[in-house]
């Protein structure tokens, strides 16, 4: 009886999962949705590749997305078995550096199920780990301060102190540089990927060290560069991951650009692998000089350049000549980053 | 019969919380039946769910035991968030600085762990007893220097910031690890330790001289004084163990749940020690079993927010009302006693 009663379950579970449609597990940073930033963008991905799936399977995109909003780093563990733990999930997406050392112990348990962590490289089976060529959309960030600077100096408020935002000073500093070898960068870190308020003081900081424009790497702390850039019009801040004069739109008038980092495309993408049975673990790298050839850029002006300069919704007024400067400058140093003359040194 | 009675306002005071958590979650907009659907599943509906609970139970007997120890002796240990990070962080650190062999290493960790906690009762104990410093605001305020002195340890800028992108230490080495009771769960035999503990304290409390000693003082120092108790020791020597005991229950969670220091690893179960300390009647078995209620309370409140069924803000309303129905009695009746006794000793009040 008890047999009969076993082997059914099992049949009732495989009818289930021949019939179910597709499902996406998505655990957040711990900045959290809001960030009008990297997690918002993240979830955007997912959001995308849940429509088409709902669309496809007719049903809604709750049924096919669930995601978390962790608290502390201390939370991910349970977060990523809970998703694990039934196999129900056809891809769980950790969104955030902090993810890979929690998912080299948790993902060895669960041989089948796929995972994918962005930003950073954990070393399991069955991970793809999501990297970006951040110093190339930083570059161009810096591009941008150097030309506008009145002061020549630009600052970067940065989230934490790691080899990540590193990334992001090194390639601002150099971009800056590029158009002008004594232009120079104040650096601060917020210690907090959540914290406004605090950012808002440590950009104030920045700007009264002399810096005229602020490029914030510091998920939604640097939303407080925003609302310190509103304290005095020669102030202006550039936004990070999407055009964030379209994302934050009160800020518009004081984000002169931001860089991009298609974290929906990757999420949407890798989504989409899984799906058509191309997924495969391992290192996936987005940036122009990847084999992806995209994934990282700009978004200033009123108009797209190319795939990697794209139009800003920034209403920041600047003169059409200033404006078409920038852009053929930008142009340039895409040009010479994709042919190699231009070299971005990182630690 | 006595132990029936407290059953029975507790499973009366518990319902009572969570009838006036309907009529919030009604009020606000929430489906009453999906939040309780989601409470009660989050705890208790599959193994996992239960291992889980059992999980977030386990850090929660520890400061539970923690309070009720220095409850016992008539003062309050509000500090014991503080003391389970310090113990936590000396566990992570002689759990990848030294190297011993396996089962060694686990019993040396914990031992640290203790040894830290100790060490940060004992100073507010030496204060209350020597000096008459309130232990109300030196626990408490010596728990914040202990949470923010570990994270600048693991802080990109402190000397253990062992991952390079994370705040936390290096993991633990293999030998050091609490190994888990179930594979796929969280669950570690640290529940089994904190069990074990637990037993331990009664015996202490209820069978041994020194234990009946500091339930005397905290029954009336006076008398007990009168009776050759001396008082200072007994006091200092309560908060050392509540100290001890909260460095533990950070050991434990460090080597079985985490296997790293985190930063902010703890959600609060310092704080959820004093509810269960209160809830426990301030008994150590009674303790087991209140740690298992807001185990369940966590787990389920974890599910109601991951379920989509309501903001994890109305989950912690719940635990909330629950803690504060089940506690209000026990509370009350303490602080008629503080304030009566605290007026015979001639002492200002806190």
């Amino acid at each position: 009886m008890r047999k009969l009663f076993l082997i059914l379950a099992v049949v009732a579970l495989g009818a289930a999962m021949a019939f179910g449609h597709p499902k996406i597990g998505l655990v957040l940073a711990t900045g959290g949705l809001g960030d009008r930033s990297f997690n918002d963008q993240g979830f955007w991905g997912a959001e995308m590749a849940a429509e088409e799936i709902a669309a496809q399977y007719g049903v809604t995109v709750d049924d096919v997305l669930d995601y978390v909003e962790p608290r502390s780093i201390a939370d991910y563990e349970s977060f990523h078995r809970e998703f694990a733990r039934g196999g129900q999930y056809d891809v769980i997406v950790g969104i955030g550096f902090d993810h890979a050392p929690i998912l080299e112990e948790v993902a060895p348990d669960y041989p089948d199920q796929k995972f994918v962590v962005i930003d950073a490289v954990a070393d399991a089976d069955n991970v793809a780990s999501i990297v970006f060529n951040d110093q190339e959309t930083a570059f161009l960030c810096g591009v941008v301060a150097a030309m506008l600077s009145e002061t020549n100096k630009g600052g970067v408020l940065g989230g934490m102190d790691i080899p990540l935002i590193r990334r992001f000073v090194d390639g601002f500093t150099q971009g800056m540089q590029w158009v002008d070898s004594d232009a120079e960068v104040v650096v601060r870190f917020v210690g907090d990927w959540g914290n406004p308020t605090l950012g808002k003081e440590l950009s104030l900081e920045i700007y009264r060290a002399g810096a005229d424009i602020i490029y914030g790497a510091a998920g939604a702390s640097h939303l407080g560069t925003f609302a310190a850039a509103e304290e005095r019009d020669s102030w202006w801040a550039i936004g990070t991951d999407v055009d964030q004069a379209w994302s934050a739109p009160e800020h518009a008038d004081v984000i002169i650009a931001s860089g991009l980092k298609r974290v929906d495309l990757a999420v949407y993408n890798e989504v989409m692998k899984v799906l058509d049975g191309t997924w495969e673990a391992g290192v996936i790298g987005y940036g122009m000089t990847t084999p992806a050839g995209l994934g990282t850029g700009i978004a200033f002006g009123p108009w797209d350049v190319s795939e990697y300069i794209q139009a800003s919704y920034s209403e920041v007024a600047l003169p059409n000549n200033v404006v078409k400067d920038i852009l053929q400058k930008l142009d340039e140093a895409v040009q010479g980053i994709l042919d190699g003359t231009i070299v971005i040194e990182t630690q | 019969m006595k132990l029936l009675k407290e059953l029975g306002i507790i499973v009366v005071s518990v319902a009572l919380g969570l009838g006036v958590g309907a009529i919030i979650t009604a009020a606000t907009g929430y489906s009453v039946p999906a939040v309780f659907r989601e409470l009660v599943r989050g705890a208790f509906s599959d193994m996992y769910r239960v291992a889980q609970t059992l999980t977030q139970a386990t850090p929660i007997l520890f400061t539970s035991l923690s309070f009720l120890i220095a409850f016992r002796a008539g003062l309050f240990n509000i500090g014991a968030e503080g003391q389970l990070f310090l113990g936590g962080f000396f566990a992570a650190w002689a759990g990848f600085t030294l190297s011993l062999p396996p089962v060694l290493h686990i019993v040396v960790c914990l031992f640290f762990g203790a040894a830290a906690g100790a060490v940060w009762g004992f100073i507010p104990g030496w204060l209350r007893a020597r000096r008459g410093a309130n232990e109300f605001v030196t626990t408490m305020m010596l728990s914040y220097v202990a949470i923010y002195l570990t994270s600048w340890l693991v802080s990109p800028g402190g000397p253990y910031h062992g991952h390079q992108w994370a705040n936390q230490t290096a993991r633990i080495l293999s030998t050091a690890e609490l190994p888990r009771m179930i594979t796929g769960t969280q669950l570690s035999w640290g529940i089994v330790v904190g069990g074990l503990v637990a037993l331990l304290l009664w015996y202490f409390l209820f069978r041994m001289p020194r234990g009946y000693e500091l339930r005397a003082v905290g029954q009336n120092p006076l008398a007990a004084e009168y009776g050759g108790v001396d008082v200072a020791p007994t006091q200092i020597l309560a908060m050392v163990l509540a100290g001890a005991l909260a460095g533990l229950g950070g050991a434990s969670e460090i080597l079985g749940t985490h296997r790293r220091f985190i930063e902010g690893f703890s959600p609060g179960y310092g704080w959820d020690g004093i509810a269960g300390g209160l809830i426990a009647r301030a008994h150590p078995i009674g303790a087991v079993f209140a740690a298992l209620l807001m185990g369940a309370l966590r787990a389920g409140g974890s599910a109601i927010d991951r379920a989509g069924v309501a903001p994890s803000d109305l989950a912690a309303v719940f635990q909330g009302l629950v803690i504060l129905f089940v506690v209000a009695p026990e509370l009350i009746r303490y602080l008629k006693r503080v304030r009566r006794r605290r007026r015979v000793h001639g002492r200002p009040e806190p």
